[in-house]
């Protein structure tokens, strides 16, 4: 690992977009959430950590969202959702 | 505040504490909004008391969303929210300096103990400060999608 590329290289975006309200919000409000279906980290509002039973609520259904479309997207595997690939191969 | 950068695959988030927020139940919650990513490595001067206090704040994250479980009748819900519980109550924790590959789901240490055995983890909570270097030995094993957070 560089240690470059940990100090002023990152590339640090101006605007990102909470996956949960979908609001546009600044780097510095931001915060790293679940792996989604495409296998893309989350981005959500770091507001949102306090957002009590709201925010438990609110990250079930988004996770719900995403292993429904994780699922249709991989063959009915939903075993596979969160990153993981395949183990094994069956061969007949 | 949170500033997001990303290097080398992995992902740097740095927080701070408003004077209000408990690390622990910033560590508790933060690690509920990761979901199961795998094992985390948290880095700390007191291990022991800092996973008394985050299992505590764990534990009280996990009764609310119990709670929330069984006060809504959304079908999609109520299975997110049944994974959601059952992987909090089966979380391990660990304040035993890591000899090998990480045993429990979760495991506080020293830098320098992490830096001996570099965990194989998909998240490393930095609490205290220590040399860059070190930081960068200990998350040489993460794999991509990794997410380093540094506590400032």
């Amino acid at each position: 690992m560089s240690i470059l590329k940990l100090a002023s290289d990152s590339t640090v975006p101006a605007e990102v977009i909470c996956g949960l309200c979908s609001r546009r919000i600044t780097s510095d409000c931001a915060t790293f959430g679940p792996i989604n279906a495409e296998g893309n980290i989350t981005i959500l509002c770091a507001g949102h950590l306090w957002g009590g039973l709201t925010f438990i609520d609110e990250l079930a259904d988004y996770m719900a969202k995403e292993r429904e479309k994780f699922f249709r997207n991989s063959g009915n595997n939903v075993m596979r959702f969160g990153g993981g690939g395949q183990d094994a191969w069956l061969v007949y | 505040m949170v500033e997001a950068g990303k290097m080398h695959g992995l992902y740097i988030e740095q927080r701070s504490l408003n004077g209000k927020t408990l690390l622990s139940w910033d560590l508790a919650h933060h690690m509920y909004a990761r979901g199961q990513q795998g094992k985390v490595a948290v880095v700390t001067d007191k291990p022991v008391e800092l996973l008394a206090s985050t299992k505590k704040q764990w534990l009280k994250l996990m009764r609310q969303v119990q709670r929330e479980r069984s006060s809504t009748l959304n079908a999609m819900r109520i299975g997110e929210l049944t994974r959601q519980i059952a992987w909090m109550q089966n979380l391990t924790f660990s304040a035993k300096a890591p000899d090998d590959i990480l045993e429990a789901d979760i495991t506080f240490a020293l830098a320098d103990d992490f830096v001996r055995i570099p965990p194989v983890c998909s998240t490393i909570y930095a609490t205290y400060p220590f040399a860059r270097e070190k930081l960068h030995m200990l998350a040489s094993w993460m794999p991509k999608n990794g997410v380093v957070v540094e506590y400032i």
